[in-house]
């Protein structure tokens, strides 16, 4: 829905009237979304709430929980953890919602209307059926499951129910910066697409302690084979989504290797991944991802004849080649000088016209984190097909699902009325990309990614 | 003979008796409206509600029994644009006053020509809780047993007492105008 809705071609573009004028359209829609003062939110407090459960007070379910507690649209009212430290600790830190053992308890809570499940992607599948049986909005971590059947059946469950919102935790897809460079790479700004590739380096070992020797084996499944998606599908999935999402692509086949190098602890899952994905016409996607060393941190850069994007973390700069097409709007923009090129600055409200055209520069707005803006999406959009499905029964009576999900598809899709955020499909394809390079690196195989294997 | 006098009765009230058609899929309303930088609209495809009509005096002028209650949810007004949806709807007063609510009471066919009908219609028109007599012409179209009403008139928010929003943009406040068009297309069957 997301990607239809905000497809543009470059003949668009430049019918908007003019690259500069479209460029800056775009600068202004940002600054007007946020109702033309500095804010690092999509929503205020007037934002209708969507009562929130949390399934996994881990260490990523707690980060959810901070970022929770920021969003009035999303009071965290419940959390459920079968491990009954985690539950004591949810109770002291976020003292107002309920505490539950068992997640099925917290999806009989009448009071919950959105369930976020942050458990491990083998635990996600019986979960995400349950919640969506029992009535709830699900917001479901990527991957979303760790086996190809597992992803599918969780999509096919999300379809099946289409009058409750379901989310793929797909963060970039959400986050304010990246969104607002979606129209700019779909415009053609690269020229012909040519290569990309993405880092993430962090030293760290992926491995946790608990004084519970059952726990701390449940809570390892990142090092155990049979159930770990591998740095492919834990971190790399983020960033090879988000190429495929700027340049509408889809890879044809992945090939790629692991070591274990630093991290020799037994584990059987590598802590160092190279990754070479192809697609049509000669574009290639390099990915680098390693647990032993942190130089450099996380980036993506994306090639084409006519420029190279770069985008880290809620920054991302252009590099135009020297005999590509004058654009127009990139005289006027900042640049900043970076690996020894003025690089031009891409940023989500950095840079809007004042009054009588005069230019202000400012930093982006968009201070928080992809999760932040990603749960925020989930809440509001939550609301958005409550509502809708709501108005719909009244209006015409009980429909069947295909009704309800070509009605939200026009009432919601079409006139842009969704924050930005990624779908079953979404997620699901996501997923079976992550999961392929995680079969070849396991494999040391080329590993085909056909469209059936992409089709729910 | 009593009772054969009665069938008899009732069978020839028929065709002139009224029937129930209710809302069905492929209704659309739009507001347009302008402002001191742009014009703006605002649609939506969901209109509830039920027409009573005598369908077959519809093909020829002449005023006919008609009775219809029409709503429109606010909250499902979409401009495409959330900051505007929802400086709309608090403008409207949505919380309050859900609905944009239309009653039709009288239907007079000015021309009818195969299956369309011209028509004047009257009847009352509700927003922000506030209702005001209305009379708009409209046509009404039968086709595969369905019934399209469709219209349109131009309303002052002022009217309505909703004070036309002027939300704060970087460049200055935006002044919106009061005047609204309001053009629906209504589809409805049995």
């Amino acid at each position: 829905m997301s990607e239809q809705k905000q497809d543009v071609n470059r003949r668009d573009f430049i019918a908007a009237g003019s690259s500069l004028a479209a460029m800056m359209q775009a600068f202004k829609a940002q600054a007007q979304e946020g109702g033309g003062e500095s804010t690092a939110r999509r929503t205020d407090d007037s934002t209708p709430p969507v009562k929130m459960g949390l399934i996994g007070y881990g260490s990523h379910g707690r980060e959810i929980a901070r970022n929770l507690a920021q969003l009035p649209s999303a009071p965290l009212v419940a959390v459920s953890d079968h491990y009954a430290a985690m539950l004591r600790r949810s109770k002291r830190e976020h003292p107002k919602a309920k505490g539950y053992a068992k997640y099925q308890d917290l999806l009989a809570d009448k009071n919950v209307e959105g369930v976020i499940i942050a458990t491990a992607p083998h635990e996600h599948k019986a979960i995400v059926l349950a919640a969506l049986k029992a009535g709830k909005h699900v917001y479901c971590e990527a991957p979303l499951g760790h086996t190809l059947a597992d992803a599918r059946a969780i999509a096919k469950a999300a379809a099946d129910n289409p009058k409750q919102n379901f989310q793929a935790g797909l963060q970039f897809r959400s986050e304010p910066q990246r969104h607002f460079m979606f129209p700019f790479m779909r415009s053609g700004a690269l020229g012909r697409p040519v290569q990309a590739r993405t880092q993430w380096h962090k030293k760290t070992s992926w491995r946790r302690v608990s004084p519970n020797a059952a726990r701390e084996k449940a809570i390892n499944w990142r090092l155990d084979k049979q159930l770990s998606p591998g740095l492919a599908g834990e971190v790399g999935m983020h960033q090879v989504d988000l190429v495929n999402y700027f340049l509408n692509l889809k890879p044809l086949a992945v090939s790629g290797f692991g070591s274990t190098i630093q991290w020799r602890d037994g584990r059987q899952v590598p802590d160092t991944v190279n990754l070479v994905f192809e697609y049509e016409n000669g574009f290639s996607l390099t990915q680098e991802l390693t647990l032993s060393n942190s130089f450099d941190g996380e980036y993506e850069v994306m090639h084409g004849t006519n420029s190279a994007v770069m985008l880290r973390g809620s920054q991302a700069w252009m590099y135009k080649e020297a005999d590509a097409p004058l654009i127009g709007w990139e005289v006027y923009a900042r640049k900043e000088a970076h690996y020894d090129k003025p690089g031009v600055v891409l940023a989500a409200g950095a840079t809007t016209l004042g009054k009588g055209g005069k230019k202000l520069y400012q930093e982006s707005t968009f201070t928080q984190t992809p999760i932040f803006y990603s749960l925020e999406a989930f809440a509001y959009n939550s609301h958005q097909v409550k509502t809708t499905v709501a108005d719909l029964i009244e209006a015409f009576g009980e429909p069947d699902n295909e009704t309800v999900t070509d009605f939200l598809k026009e009432q919601l899709g079409r006139t842009n009325s969704l924050l930005p955020a990624a779908d079953a499909v979404e997620g699901y394809q996501a997923n079976v990309i992550a999961l392929k390079a995680n079969e070849a690196v396991n494999t040391r195989k080329r590993v085909e990614i056909t469209a059936a294997d992409l089709t729910i | 003979m009593k009772k054969a006098f009665i069938i008899i009765i009732c069978l020839l009230a028929l065709p002139v008796m009224a029937e129930t058609y209710k809302s069905k899929f492929g209704s659309s309303v739009k507001l347009d409206g302008d402002s001191s930088v742009h014009k703006w609209k605002v649609e939506s495809k969901l209109i509830g509600g039920t027409l009573d009509v005598n369908v077959a005096a519809l093909g020829k002028p002449g005023s006919l029994d008609a009775k219809a209650t029409v709503f429109i949810p606010v909250r499902s007004l979409k401009s495409g644009k959330k900051r505007m949806d929802e400086v709309m709807h608090a403008a409207m007063n949505a919380k309050q006053h859900s609905k944009i609510e239309f009653t039709l009471s009288e239907i007079t066919v000015k021309a009818a020509k195969g299956t369309l009908s011209q028509c004047d219609s009257k009847g009352t028109l509700k927003i922000n809780g506030k209702t005001q007599p209305i009379s708009l012409p409209i046509t009404v179209s039968r086709a595969g047993g369905k019934l399209t009403v469709k219209g349109s008139i131009t309303v002052k928010m002022t009217d309505y007492g909703i004070k036309p929003p002027s939300p704060k943009l970087p460049s200055g406040n935006i002044v919106t105008k009061d005047e609204v068009k309001i053009t629906f297309s209504w589809v409805t069957g049995k």
